[in-house]
């Protein structure tokens, strides 16, 4: 009877946890933003030291080799601080997630860059905001994290 | 409920449980598949923020492994900055120095002119085969001039540095190169501006102009029919010179922009006198074409390129 009831209860558990894994499903999936206006926002609204100006589009793929994105906006300063926007979208996963591994290797880079070079910015770099929100990337190096999180919380409700 | 599993299980109670244990275990690597997505999407941006505390493999400080056994001009420098191997310097004296470069004498005799004057604008094009070599300055060219033209270009490069620096990764490669490696790859180019000068204000001035020079013998080795400009130093704000951060001050460009004109007139390579764009009435840079008194906006970029289409060779 023990046996019993001991295998009726792992039962039930094994069928109430696939039930509510199946129901996991990435909420932003279905996410809809635009990115020029998602960037626009992030430079005007975001707190940083210098002024970003927006890269000629023709012009990133010079800059940032991060693969072959369906959208992408940049806005970056003169080089003397590390500040910049990158807001890109990937509708294909794989080429986001190839991407995104680049972007870290990017701030990777870029903090190893401002450790000697106009390093009063190097902290710039230890507070980013790198993330990945459905298709889309964001990278924004800014003088203030949290601001800039604000900003991607009223697009996405992070 | 629970007394139907009970008799049924009665039966087939081994078969039942072999059969709970796989379900068990599937949906556990799905739930844990399912949260790790999720974080993903939720905390990465956190998970940066705590991992910046933690230095990178790539962050740690390069110290040389060997003593470097470098040619009697160049001059080492203090404090840990990275000079290039004597396997890289052997590996780039090899390459043969052109024997026809233009003496003093050959330039004075109406040969280069040294300081191009200004001619009609080339349209964009002309740099489709052109190269742009140099540091934070020329990003900024790359990043707001809108001229599609090939750029090895990197924040911090400066001359001793270009020598060594493993950043361009050419098309087809996974592995990066140096300048030089890059060039030697892809001997392509018909026009190569050169432009450094800004971060190597605060070294010993014999330490870089003879670096320079040693660049720019390999460049022309490695590209023989390329026309070769070499940018001189524009000035920085009156306030960016006052504060002299790193040497940089308006005295210190226009003795390097001295040593820089030599240097084109020894070699026989076109000066560009960017200097002359930017400097005002009083030899500073016009603050309205900075961010931050050295770099260039892109009202400055503007004005950069401009000179630079309105300045060529032939």
């Amino acid at each position: 009877m023990k046996k019993s009831r001991f295998i009726a209860v792992i039962m039930l558990a094994a069928i109430v946890f696939t039930f509510v894994s199946c129901e996991k499903k990435d909420p932003y999936a279905n996410l809809e933003i635009d990115v020029e206006k998602f960037a626009l926002d992030l430079r005007d609204n975001g707190k940083f030291l210098e002024e970003l100006e927006r890269l000629d589009d023709k012009n990133v793929p010079y800059v940032y080799d991060i693969g072959t994105p369906d959208k992408i906006v940049v806005y970056a300063g003169s080089g003397a601080t590390p500040e910049e926007i990158i807001v890109a979208q990937f509708d294909d996963a794989a080429a986001r997630s190839d991407a995104f591994k680049k972007l870290n290797d990017r701030l990777a880079a870029q903090r190893k860059t401002f450790d000697d070079y106009n390093a009063q910015y190097r902290p710039l770099l230890d507070n980013p905001l790198v993330t990945e929100v459905g298709k889309y990337l964001i990278y924004c190096v800014s003088d203030d994290a949290g601001a800039s999180q604000a900003v991607l919380s009223r697009y996405t409700g992070k | 409920m629970a007394e139907i599993i009970i008799r049924f299980n009665k039966k087939f109670g081994g078969t039942i449980c072999c059969i709970l244990l796989v379900a068990l275990l599937f949906s556990i690597t799905v739930t844990t598949t399912a949260s790790t997505h999720g974080q993903y999407n939720h905390g990465i941006a956190n998970d940066y923020m705590l991992a910046a505390s933690v230095p990178l493999e790539s962050e740690k400080p390069d110290t040389p492994t060997e003593a470097l056994v470098l040619p009697d001009y160049l001059v080492p420098r203090s404090d840990g900055f990275i000079l290039p191997s004597a396997e890289e310097l052997a590996r780039y004296a090899t390459i043969p120095v052109p024997e026809d470069i233009k003496t003093d004498d050959d330039i004075t005799a109406g040969g280069r002119p040294v300081g191009i004057p200004e001619s009609g604008a080339v349209n964009d094009s002309y740099f489709a085969d052109a190269l742009f070599v140099g540091d934070s300055r020329t990003v900024g060219l790359m990043s707001y001039s809108g001229v599609q033209s090939c750029y090895y270009a990197k924040v911090s490069l400066n001359i001793f540095s270009v020598l060594h620096t493993e950043f361009i990764t050419l098309p087809g490669s996974d592995s990066m190169v140096t300048v030089l490696g890059a060039i030697e790859k892809n001997p392509v180019f018909k026009k190569v501006y050169i432009s450094f000068g800004i971060n190597e204000l605060g070294y010993n001035s014999a330490s870089f102009i003879n670096a320079y020079e040693y660049f720019l013998d390999r460049v022309m080795a490695l590209l023989p029919n390329a026309e070769v400009y070499i940018q001189n130093v524009f000035s920085v704000t009156a306030a960016a010179s006052a504060k002299n951060q790193y040497g940089v001050n308006n005295d210190a460009i226009n003795k390097t922009n001295e040593l820089l004109a030599e240097l084109a007139r020894k070699k026989g390579v076109s000066y560009l006198n960017l200097y002359e764009q930017f400097a005002g009435a009083d030899g500073t840079l016009d603050t309205s074409l900075t961010s931050d008194g050295i770099h260039l906006n892109k009202a400055g970029v503007a004005q950069q390129m401009q000179y630079i289409r309105t300045h060529t060779v032939n």
